[in-house]
């Protein structure tokens, strides 16, 4: 899984399922990945994980997600660099119009940059008739990779 | 934590093997109007848990019983939860370290039966067991062979390469592929609705099966994917979900259902404020002599219980585990 922001522009879409409940799902395409997006909830991440824990709150008509709990191993960005279990990121998602959001992530990691910084850019909606996420199974694709080299060898 | 998937899957061996059988009254629930959501469709949103000792299959020793009364299903509650649990020290030693892991990370969910009592979660047909297979054609019987050759290897301790491994094993699919059925732990589902659109998210493994309700047509046929391609439609307060485009790759499906032949209907019905029926109905004529229906009940998960992220792949240090064990073994002259 990417963890976050990296999910957020990874060149895959994600659907965001918003209904009427305390939470918010978005769902990735990327590794069929998802994250629960809690609006109610007050207290700090009560673990680590890949994708992190997400803190949701309005702000007039800007969703504010604050990013805690983020295991390491994860990517920070698509070219590979790091972050700390330290990392924060608060998002904001701005509607434009029906079919654009303004995306801005706060990326701070005091065990890795030496201050805040941001990062912005628009996210368009997909218009295609019937648009739907398509499974992105991953781990078939690495299995080679990591365990290939394991296999049991033709006796000689 | 891959590894307590082998026990889960020996759960699931054994309540295939004991030869079970089946039951049911369906129980008629009581009227009940589900809330609505504010666009009109019935609210199935929450999380959902769908644990229980219940077994599949109606076992032997109840007889052609569907339905036991409060004296009986104590009794039966009492037996399923002795055999299911871990937390025993009968047996000697050796068979308490073969129980492996501890309880606590277990559902304890997993050791009550149905409210309603029933002796099997297969309700039609009326004995309460799945219907004989048919005979395999001699392709298939090939391809569950060399599924089973594989699988030999791996009880034994020597897989050949991950292959031999269950897609289960390998964090390929798990509880996300529909039918859903109960396992010893991420019993939890948390279903979000949006105007158009209703989504499960299974706990494991963490996919989001995002449900359109607006009528569209399936995903081209070409189009295969590991947990099918979803479309809802709603009856009366009853979400009906048809399930097709399943990938080909054998042993995914249940039983090794045939997925160019196999179809599957699922009914989500809100029955109380904290419970929803969910019921499945199984067809392929290439591997059940008749379609065969179950339902399993959906409890409502306390709000301050959470879903929790469910990375399964991620950790998999088990597949490295089981693979160099299996050479060095080799090389040390076992075969």
């Amino acid at each position: 899984m990417p963890g976050v922001p990296r999910a957020t522009y990874m060149p895959f879409p994600f659907q965001i399922v918003q209904g009427t409940g305390p939470s918010i799902l978005m769902a990735y395409e990327f590794t069929s990945a998802t994250r629960i997006i809690r609006m109610d909830w007050k207290q700090a991440a009560p673990t680590d994980s890949w994708m992190g824990w997400s803190r949701g709150r309005w702000e007039g008509d800007t969703l504010v997600v604050d990013v805690t709990g983020q295991r390491e191993e994860t990517w920070f960005d698509r070219a590979g660099d790091f972050h700390s279990d330290a990392l924060h990121v608060v998002e904001r998602y701005t509607p434009l119009s029906p079919y654009h959001m303004m995306y801005e992530a706060t990326i701070e990691d005091p065990k890795v940059f030496t201050r805040p910084w941001k990062i912005s850019f628009p996210l368009y909606r997909r218009m295609e008739k019937n648009v739907q996420l398509l499974e992105f199974k991953c781990v078939p694709f690495t299995e080679e990779l990591l365990f290939g080299k394991f296999r049991k060898q033709a006796a000689r | 934590m891959r590894n307590r998937l082998l026990a889960f899957i020996g759960v699931l061996a054994a309540v295939v093997a004991m030869g079970l059988v089946v039951p049911a009254a369906g129980q008629a629930p009581k009227k009940y109007n589900a809330p609505k959501t504010p666009w009109g469709d019935p609210d199935l949103q929450g999380v959902w848990n769908d644990a229980t000792s219940t077994p599949l299959q109606r076992p032997g020793n109840v007889g052609e019983k569907g339905v036991l009364s409060d004296e009986e299903a104590e009794e039966f509650q009492k037996s399923l939860e002795h055999d299911l649990t871990r937390d025993r020290r009968d047996g000697g030693g050796a068979a308490d370290v073969n129980r492996a892991y501890n309880e606590h990370w277990m559902d304890a969910r997993r050791l009550k039966i149905t409210a309603d009592r029933r002796t099997s979660l297969i309700v039609d047909p009326v004995d309460g067991r799945i219907p004989p297979l048919v005979a395999p054609s001699p392709e298939r019987r090939r391809a569950q062979a060399a599924r089973a050759d594989g699988a030999a290897r791996f009880a034994a301790g020597l897989p050949a390469d991950f292959t031999d491994m269950s897609w289960p094993v390998r964090c390929v699919v798990r509880t996300d592929v529909p039918p859903y059925l109960p396992t010893i732990y991420n019993n939890n589902f948390q279903i979000f609705q949006s105007p158009g659109y209703v989504t499960i998210a299974p706990e494991m493994i963490h996919s989001a099966r995002i449900i359109p309700v607006d009528g569209r047509p399936h995903l081209d046929k070409s189009l295969r994917q590991w947990l099918g391609d979803t479309r809802g439609h709603w009856e009366g307060s009853t979400l009906v979900v048809e399930t097709t485009n399943f990938k080909s790759e054998e042993g995914v499906l249940f039983q090794g259902a045939n997925p160019a032949t196999f179809t599957i209907t699922e009914r989500f019905t809100r029955v109380a404020a904290d419970a929803i029926n969910y019921e499945f109905t199984l067809a392929d004529p290439m591997t059940w002599t008749k379609p065969w229906t179950a339902l399993i009940p959906w409890n409502k998960v306390d709000p301050d219980e959470q879903m929790f992220e469910y990375a399964c792949h991620e950790d998999n240090f088990d597949m490295v585990h089981f693979l160099t064990g299996a050479r060095l073994r080799e090389k040390n002259g076992e075969r």
